[in-house]
Formats: structure tokens, sequence, C-alpha cells
């Protein structure tokens, strides 16, 4: 019985030894780019999410105008374009080579089509943009002026560089447009393939109006663990990821000679999220003591590894053309403590926390998602923080649909809220369209939608009413700057960082990637041809001397990865030898005292 | 026998009932709704009418018992209706699962068994020995070891590492192997997860047959065969070990329920396209007509489990049915 076990794990083992993994063809024929998640069908009803879900939609559609690498609109289906001085009259002159993949043209009567089925079945994304345009007149097969009815500052963003133009020969049999599997567009790549929970298979589409693209194939294998989705692009199965890499990890990426690692900054925002609604968190008082509690600078140095930009106190991003630069973010504890002092939250009972104005114990509860290590560690930290200065609190994780049902109930502000603290973050496009500050922060439901804190000012909303009525760029900057001191100093939320965007791929497999700022490598940009704009990667300065020590540290690690496989081949025989000793010793040992039964 | 049948098979029935109860209220018993995964991440922005015409379009603005009553009537009818989430019928996603699942998870229980009652009963027969601590303390390290630690060590040393094995999937399906070279990727994509698998659940088996063995050979019976100089391998697996595999049929009985519920922490580890890794997300995103379809697929195979133990029982062990 034994030698059966022994010989079968060598064979085993001889049958295992000689896979190995089939080296790569140098050509872009074929790029493997993880994602995280099954986006469903990649149309522009029925993608899951912003990043990377809609950027897949985008490699499949066209936009009439798309953001470069810096956010700025540039046009893409648009060919010229012509603004009048009222800001109300667009006149587009789209390309005249355009197809869709079925080679049928793609015309201005397809755009006008797709303006008129977004609104008639509303997709919240495509659909709220479109609301100002007036009317649509197609003059010939590439012209169309759009005409609004009140000027629009973010229209060249949203619709323009955002909504996906869908093909009129396809669309207008659907009725039911939330179940349509079609993914038929005009865009760079066809889809060929999806197979549920495993991957989708796009191809390059050879008639694109801007050139053919420079990958025949795309592969997108759906990989959510994300350890396991970094374990495979180190073992070279895939190409690139759409996950940012952890903090902890990014050396070892960088360490790793096969892959280049691009960084930039993330327009993500980490914050504190404050109950404003509820006592004692409607004190502005209390709000700015937690605000000078917490040490932003050590959240990003302690759990980011310095992977991140410290929140500025106004909420918007210090590399955003809307920054206001005279604001700093605080961190005073003894300030804090005095702040609390002076508004009357004092010790009264010698038990280390702070009772209210009236003396009554003040228990908060912060909240924060049970999926994401490094936000626990965040709302750990913090709460360890409030707790230095007398605010009890405990932190509290659990599952994401939990906390959001406490934080925002259904998603709709005026259902109320359920917390008192919690680390929250809001997406990119919060960061993308400075506007959005209204709706972070204005107290009426119906403008502030996400003001999930509940916080309400007259004098903000005064500024919200103000800017929505500006259509002057220097006067909108002013305006915006202004909501941010405000914020600043008010504290309803407290803005902790932003996490940077670490991207990783194989440069020998594809080099043409571009990082968009806020968004990272996974975009339409890094997978159409022409020209590309500069490097993608961001940190120039290392950029330099790592190119500089190079060769030297592959040429190590590769003889020290060769190294690295002889020592398991040692260990692996060694540990066999072993294990074959110990067995046949055993049996000598049973002959000898053949039966020792001991019932 | 009949009756026996009778009483058994309403016992059934009324699990299965209360079954289907418990598997309608507990999704929605959760906090929070699926709402953001119909309408996705742009929720914010959206009317209350919106919102109100989504909840709409799912029926879920209807009472609860309206809600119950199409639930129990889609049952009936075979139809489990769509995912919330995938928006795709719930049973094409099922049937894409589930052969992994079974796959996986089937061959791994097969195989943790097998080594299980051979080790099992090595040990047992060997009690007091050297080889018994080593095989006890061997199995104790493997059962105290996580699923999760022990798929990741794995994907480290021979996927990322030494890359013999694929680091994800179930196989390379965008290649379009064929034939033969189809069944090496597959064969290729199960060792790591199933190694895993056999790994972690093997000790349950051997702990319990070695257990049942020590018992067993503490019989008369066995005394017997010894003292008329019966040979010891047949004594070993004819006499002791068959009598010491029925706890073990019935362990593996209710686990072939189970293997329908696929292995939900290494289907993540390695990406295995299973119906574990399926419920799980269902979960996450209160998919409720998926949450309730994996868990009645499970609750069935299980209560179906049970009754095919119970009828094999009787021919296993004829002194049960009488």
């Amino acid at each position: 019985m034994k030698k059966v076990i022994i010989s079968s794990w060598l064979i085993l083992a001889l049958i295992f030894s000689s896979f190995t993994v089939v080296s790569a063809e140098p050509s872009v024929q074929t790029l493997k780019v993880g994602i995280s998640k099954d986006e469903n069908g990649l149309n522009p009803y029925t993608y899951v999410t912003g990043y990377p879900g809609l950027d897949l939609v985008n490699l499949l559609y066209d936009n009439l105008f798309h953001l470069d690498k810096d956010n700025k609109p540039e046009p893409w289906l648009v060919k010229e374009y012509q603004i009048s001085y009222d800001v109300l009259t667009y006149e587009f002159k789209t390309h005249e080579n355009v197809k869709w993949h079925d080679g049928k043209p793609l015309t201005s009567e397809d755009v006008k089509f797709t303006i008129d089925y977004f609104n008639q079945h509303p997709k919240s994304r495509f659909t709220n943009p479109l609301k100002t345009i007036a009317s649509t007149t197609v003059k010939d097969e590439t012209n169309l002026t759009l005409v609004l009815s009140k000027a629009d500052p973010n229209f060249m963003l949203q619709p323009l560089a955002d909504l996906p133009i869908l093909p009129k020969h396809i669309w207008s049999n659907v009725t039911n447009p939330d179940d349509e599997t079609n993914a038929l567009g005009s865009g760079p790549y066809m889809m060929v393939e999806h197979k549920s929970g495993q991957y989708y298979t796009m191809k390059a589409n050879s008639d694109y109006f801007k050139g053919e693209p420079p990958i025949g194939e795309l592969i997108f294998p759906i990989i959510e663990d994300t350890t396991a989705m970094f374990n495979a692009l180190q073992a070279g199965e895939i190409d690139a990821i759409s996950t940012s890499i952890s903090p902890e990890l990014v050396n070892q990426f960088e360490s790793n000679p096969s892959l280049k690692v691009a960084r930039g900054p993330g327009y993500s925002t980490t914050l504190f999220q404050i109950n404003a609604e509820k006592y004692p968190m409607t004190e502005a008082s209390f709000r700015q003591a937690i605000d000078h509690a917490i040490d932003k600078q050590n959240l990003v140095d302690t759990i980011l590894l310095g992977f991140a930009e410290v929140g500025s106190p106004g909420f918007i991003h210090p590399s955003s053309s809307y920054h206001n630069n005279e604001l700093n973010p605080v961190f005073d504890p003894e300030k804090a403590k005095q702040i609390l002092d002076e508004a009357g939250f004092l010790d009264t009972n010698g038990d280390g926390f702070r009772e209210d104005q009236e003396g009554k114990k003040i228990d908060l509860t912060t909240l924060v998602y049970s999926n994401n290590p490094i936000r626990i560690r965040t709302a750990e930290l913090v709460s360890e923080a409030l707790n230095q200065v007398g605010i009890k609190n405990t932190v509290k994780a659990m599952d994401a649909t939990t906390v959001d049902s406490l934080m925002w109930p259904d998603f709709d502000v005026s259902k109320g809220r359920d917390f008192d603290l919690g680390v929250w973050s809001w997406s990119n496009t919060m960061q993308l369209f400075p506007d959005r500050m209204v709706e972070l922060f204005h107290s009426d439901p119906a403008v502030g939608s996400v003001n999930i804190g509940g916080y309400k000012n007259a004098e903000f909303d005064q500024l919200g009413e103000k800017l929505k009525n500006t259509y002057d760029e220097t006067e909108r900057t002013n305006l915006i700057k202004e909501m941010q001191a405000f914020v600043a100093g008010e504290a309803p939320i407290v803005p902790l960082y932003y996490q940077e965007i670490v991207n990783a791929y194989n440069p020998e497999k594809y080099d043409g990637f571009v990082f968009q700022v806020g968004k990272g490598i996974i975009n339409k940009l890094s997978f159409v041809g022409g020209e590309k704009p500069e490097e993608p990667v961001v940190n120039d300065e290392t950029d330099e001397e790592e190119k500089a020590t190079d060769k030297d540290t592959k040429t190590n690690t590769d003889t020290a990865s060769k190294n690295n496989s002889g020592i398991y081949w040692i260990g692996g025989i060694a540990l066999l030898v072993i294990v074959g000793y110990f067995l046949l010793r055993r049996k000598k040992e049973k002959d000898n005292n053949q039966d020792d039964f001991d019932f | 026998m009949g009756k026996f049948l009778a009483s058994k098979f309403l016992q059934y029935v009324i699990v299965i009932f209360l079954m289907l109860t418990l598997n309608f209220l507990l999704p929605r018993l959760m906090p929070g709704n699926p709402l953001i995964f119909l309408a996705g991440e742009d929720v914010g922005f959206m009317s209350s009418a919106e919102k109100e015409a989504i909840l709409e379009k799912h029926g879920l603005n209807q009472s609860i018992w309206q809600q119950y009553g199409t639930y129990i009537k889609h049952i009936f009818t075979g139809d489990f209706g769509y995912s919330y989430q995938q928006k795709r019928p719930i049973t094409d996603l099922l049937m894409e699962r589930l052969p992994w699942t079974l796959l996986l998870t089937g061959l791994g229980l097969v195989i943790s068994t097998v080594i299980g009652v051979l080790f099992g009963t090595i040990s047992a027969w060997r009690r007091g020995t050297k080889t018994d601590a080593n095989l006890l303390t061997m199995f104790m390290f493997l059962s105290a070891m996580p699923s999760f630690w022990v798929g990741m060590i794995l994907v480290s040393i021979f996927a990322a590492q030494l890359g013999w094995f694929p680091v994800f999937g179930a196989e390379a399906a965008w290649s379009n192997f064929k034939g033969v070279d189809r069944f090496i990727d597959i064969v290729e994509h199960l060792v790591l997860p199933l190694t895993t698998l056999v790994l972690i659940s093997v000790t349950s088996t051997f702990m319990i047959m070695r257990y049942s063995m020590l018992n067993v050979l503490g019989e008369d019976y066995i005394m017997m065969a010894k003292a008329k100089g019966v040979k010891e391998k047949v004594i070993k697996y004819k006499h002791a070990m068959r009598n010491a595999l029925l706890p073990v049929a019935t362990v593996f009985m209710l686990s072939l329920g189970f293997t329908l519920g696929g292995a939900t922490v290494i289907e993540t580890v390695f990406a295995y396209p299973g119906v574990g890794r399926l419920m799980f997300e269902s979960v996450l995103s209160r998919d409720y007509p998926l949450i309730q379809a994996t868990f009645l697929i499970i609750t069935f195979s299980v209560v179906i489990a049970n009754f095919l133990a119970d009828l094999l029982y009787p021919l296993l062990d004829p002194k049960v049915g009488k």
C-alpha cells in the first residue's frame, strides 16, 4: 500500500513538474487585462461600475467628445464645432468615415436618435445632463445643431464627452433597454464574447475611423479576489490590471523587473462623515473639534504608506484648478480640547470622556465598510484620535449594504439617516464636477441629493443658488473656492485623503497605456492608436532613476529567480526523500514488532 | 416499509415548506435593499420617482405577502426569475456554475473521503504507535489551517512562483481549447483548488473513521477472528473497516447534499466560477431571487441526500430497518 502511495506521489510530482508557463509572443496580438467584477452586458444601459465598466463600454461605443488624460474634453466623433456667444447653440460637424461594427455609416441621425432615446428611456447618468437641450436639428449626414434652453457650464463634460452614441438601426427596436444584451457600437473594439463571471473578449475594429487599434484581441478575465489578481499579474498570466495596487504591495511590484508601475493622483475622496442632524454633531464647535483632533497626515503615512494626498478641508482635490490654496488641513488636539471646553462639552463625571452641554453622556458609533481593510484601519485611527480628546466613540464595521442602509437609507437623503459618524468615500465624479459641492451640502434634498449628513446652512444654500446661475468661469471658480472655505470652517465632513491610483502592467506585452488623472490606465486612450500624449508614468523623477538602474536589477533578479526555482527543486526533492525514508523505516519497524494492538 | 416511507415523506414535506419560508424571509430580514444594484452607481442622483419605478418594475414595492405569493407560485412553476445584479435568467446562471462546482466539490468529497478512510483505518489499527500519533498530529494540523490561507500559500508557491499551475479560473476558456487540450487545461486549473479543498476537509473523515474503527476493533468478533488466526489484512479491511464505514457513509451523504453549495472561500481565492461564489455575491448585493435560488438548491439537495441516506441505511446496516 505504502509503495503505491509513494510511487503515485512520485509520478504525480513528475507529471506536474513538466508544466511550465508558455512564453508569450512579443507582438500585441492579445492583451489580457484583469478586471474585478462582472460588468454584465457592456452597453450604456447595462454596465455596472463607472470604472472600469463604463470605460469598457467606451471601447465599444464612441462619444462626440472625449476626456483627455487631464480630463479636458477633446473632439472625438466631432471634427469641427462652433459654439455661439450666448453659449446656447452648438454646431457640430462629425467625421465622415465613421461606421458601426456592422458596416452601416454613423450619421447625425444616430446622434439625434441617441438624445431622444435617452430622454425616452431614462438612465440617470446620461439622461439628466440632456435636460438642458431644447432642440436637436439634423442638417445633413454629418452636420448637427444643438440648442440649449439655458447655458450649462458642464455641457462639454456631460453629456458631450460622456454620452455614448447608439446605433439607430438597432436601438429603435429596443423597448426594454435594461434587459438588452446587444453591444454593437462604433468604437475601436468589437464585442466577441461574454462568459458571465469569467471573461469578456473583444477584437480590434480594423475599420475604425481613427485608424486600426494597436491590439488585435483584448481579453478581460474577471478575477474577484484582489490577491489572485495581483498573483496572476506577477505570474504573467495577465498583462495589466484595472484594480489599484494596495500600498503595502507597491514596492514588491516596483521591484518586479517584468512589470511597470504607473502612479497618479486619484479622485476618490475618503472622508469622515458627520451626521449634522443629530446632537451634539449639530454644534459647529463639536464638528470643528473633530476636525482638529484628526491627524490626516498620519493616516496617509501609516495606513497608505504615503500613496495618497492629504485631504483638503474644503473637499476639492489640491490638483484641481478649482482648489482653494488658502486652505490647509488642521491637526491640533489641544485646540480641539479647548474648543470643546469652551463650548461646554466637559468631563463632569471623571470617566475620561466628555459629557454634553447638559451633562448627559456622549457615546458615539463610527461606521465603516467591513470589506475594506484600509478604511477599517482609518476608522480605528480616527476613532482613537477622537477618544484622545474625550469624544467617546467605537468603531463598528458592517457589510457595505448595511452601512449604506444606515447612512443613506434608500439612497434618498430625504428619508433621513441613522448614524453618528462614519468613514465614507465618494467616487471620482465628485471631483470631476466641482458643482457637486452644492449637491453635497445644500439643505434641500432635491438639490443636495448627496448631503448624507443632513447638513443645513442658509448661507451655504445661497452660495449654491448663486453658483447655479453663474456662467463666467472666473466667477464660478471664486464661488467654488468660497464654498470650500465655508465647508472648511463648518466641518460638515472632514476630508481625510485622496488615495493615489497605482496601476501595474507588463510593458513587454504592451507599453501604450495612458494614465488618465483620477482614473488610471484602463481607459479608451490606452487602447487606441495614433499619437500618444507622453509617457503614462506620472512620477517622472523616480522614473529616470529607475531606468538607470533597471538593467542591473533586471539581470540580478533574473539569476536570483533562477536560483530561487533551484531552491524549490532541491527542497522538493529533499522533502520527497525524507518522506520516503521515513515511510520505509516505518515499514521496517512494523516488520520487527509485529502486532501492537492495545484495546 | 410503506408506512416508514409515508411518515418520512410527510416529515420532508414539512421541512421543505419551512425551508421555503425561511428562504424567503432571511434575505429580506437583512438590512438594506438591492436598489443600488438595480439602479447602478448613479443611484444618488436619481429622483424618488425614478427609484420608485425601478422598485415597481421588480415588484419590490408590493406587500411582503404579495411577494411571498409570487415567490411560492414561481417555485412551483420552476421559474427562478431574473438575477437583479446580473440581469440574466437565474437558471442560466446556475447551469453555468453548477458543473464547475460539482467537479470541484464532488471530486473533493470523494478524494477526501477515500484518503480519510484509508488513513483513519491505518491510524486506528496502529493505535498508540508512532504512526498513529504522527497521523493524528498531521491531520489535526491540516484541520487547523484556514482554507483561504492554504489556498493563498498554494497559489503563491505553485502558481505565482513556480508557474506550474494557473493562478485563477476553471479554464482558459478564451483559448478555445478542444478535446484533450481542453481536458488538460481544466485539470491544470483544478489541481490547486482541489488540493486545498481536500487538505482542509480530509480531517473530519479521518477522525470519524479512526474513532469508528477503534470501536469496531474492540468488538468480540475481531478478537474471535484473531483467535481463529485469520490473516491480519483480512481482519483489517474485511471485518473491521467495512463495519466501521457506517458513520462515514452518513457524513458522506450529508456532505453530498452540501456539494451543490460549492466551496465559497476556495472558489473566491481561485476565482473559480462555482455556485459558492455566486451565492456570496448574491448575498452582498441583496440579489433576492438569486439568494433564494441558490439557498433553495442547497436546501433541496441536503433534504434529498438525507432522504437517500434514510433509504440506504437499512441496506448498509440491516439492524436499522428492523
